[in-house]
């Protein structure tokens, strides 16, 4: 008798596990529902939901052919839409990716032998790039050459940032700056997003851009937002592909700005994975290196440590006074208190 | 055999309705904003089949009657087909209709 449920008990979790081992896959990072098809109390299929993410969907190789990974995968769809999420990722092996495009994902990359990402839903890949060329209007259409493009996340914007706009804007004559919209880090986005704007508005040829859902999210990058530091070669190279192989080109796009990466091993694995792979896709990487001040560079980190003190006694040697203004607002003060009680990654 | 009423049903959330196993199909529903339809479009049907060449068109007919039946009208419909019967199509279709104007009932 088959049976399709979550995965609710101890048991319950020790079957699914057990058959991820068994078929080659670990225990998805970050899923926040589950189904499984049991039959007589072992699981013969299971697969997860983490956000609009699907992953981990695995079939006990002795039961292919029962159409049971269609069974799953309807489950995750229905659970995602049932919550609101209109438009839905799903992760896998590149070996695997023909099959879910058979159940009617889209394919929206692939990194060769590492990972493939599919869509479902909408808006889809080009419906995304179809309201962003709109947003820009004919003036970008083509955006005057060469074309620059910076993806930061601005947890808050600091000097550092800001150095690194500048200097790509000084050889570009169009500069694209994506702020991620991931909302996973201490500031918001939509103040990120307007910290970034204001931080640069006197910077000709910048343009300041939402990141959208394809540009360093939990679905195209999601040990950045784990801290999986195993599996960030394969989600940079992910992330790499994206943007090298379906964001530059109808952009413009040829050259991306990096800022040297003196700490996170994360970023650090990511920087090289671009470095690597969007060359081979004609756009060139060009690195940066930090602004230093007192020996030390200047980053978002660096300032979110002196906010935990709750003093701003130098904090204009790391930020703008467009940064500043807010931190001194009571906006901010939420935010201060949460980095006060000790806020996680990329917090 | 259950026949919805055709009333006019506006659409305020996106749905979903039937699966992916074989003989059935997954009708996902999504409102469109103005600005997202082509010039003159009303409805945007997409049909993606295993018999599609045999029977695309007739599924997209199908969809396109349930819709104006319920006077829907703004919407992307995205059919997922595993070789339904048109009875299963049409009742896939009106489940998707019905959820999206905030009917959470199974079907």
């Amino acid at each position: 008798m088959l049976e399709q449920r979550e995965l609710l008990t101890d048991d319950d979790l020790r079957a699914a596990r057990d058959l991820l081992a068994r078929e080659g896959l670990g225990w998805p990072e970050g899923a926040d529902w589950s189904t499984a098809v049991f039959d007589d109390g072992t699981v013969a299929a299971t697969g997860f939901l983490g956000g609009n993410v699907i992953m981990g969907v695995c079939v006990d190789s002795d039961r292919r052919g029962e159409d049971l990974s269609a069974r799953i995968v309807t489950a995750l769809l229905k659970r995602a839409n049932a919550v609101g999420l209109e438009h839905i990722f799903l992760f896998t092996k590149p070996s695997m990716a023909e099959r879910f495009a058979a159940m009617g994902f889209k394919r929206v990359a692939e990194a060769p032998e590492r990972a493939a990402l599919l869509e479902f839903g909408w808006p889809d890949f080009a419906q995304w790039m179809r309201t962003l060329k709109a947003d820009l209007g004919p003036a970008f259409d083509p955006a005057p050459a060469p074309v620059g493009a910076i993806v930061m996340n601005a947890n808050p914007f600091t000097l550092g940032h800001r150095h690194l706009v500048r200097s790509a804007a000084a050889e570009c004559a169009t500069t694209y700056v994506f702020v991620v919209q991931e909302d996973s880090s201490v500031v918001p986005y939509a103040v990120r997003l307007a910290l970034v704007r204001a931080g640069t508005a006197d910077i000709s040829g910048c343009v300041v851009l939402p990141g959208g859902p394809y540009m360093v999210t939990r679905a195209t990058f999601p040990s950045y937002f784990t801290g999986a530091e195993g599996h960030a070669p394969a989600h940079a190279a992910l992330d790499a592909t994206i943007f090298a192989g379906r964001i530059a080109p109808p952009l413009g796009i040829t050259r991306r700005y990096l800022g040297t990466e003196p700490y996170c091993p994360v970023t650090r694995a990511y920087n090289g994975a671009l470095a690597e792979i969007l060359p081979r896709a004609g756009v060139e990487v060009r690195i940066v290196e930090r602004l230093a001040n007192g020996g030390e560079a200047v980053s978002a980190s660096r300032l979110r440590d002196m906010l935990r003190t709750g003093s701003l006694e130098g904090a204009e040697n790391l930020a703008p006074a467009t940064t500043l203004e807010w931190l001194r607002s009571s906006e901010a003060a939420p935010v201060i208190a949460a980095l006060a009680k000790g806020h996680g990654r990329h917090d | 055999m259950r026949i919805a009423k055709p009333t006019v049903q506006p659409i305020v959330k996106p749905s979903m309705a039937g699966s992916l196993e074989s003989n059935d199909c997954l009708v996902s529903l999504h409102p469109l904003a103005k600005e997202e339809l082509r010039e003159g479009e009303e409805v945007r049907v997409e049909v993606d089949s295993i018999v599609q060449i045999q029977f695309g068109a007739q599924i997209e007919a199908t969809a396109r009657d349930v819709l104006a039946r319920f006077g829907l009208t703004r919407v992307l419909v995205r059919i997922q087909d595993k070789g339904a019967l048109d009875c299963t199509l049409r009742a896939r279709l009106e489940a998707a209709v019905l959820r999206a104007g905030g009917d959470d009932h199974e079907a």
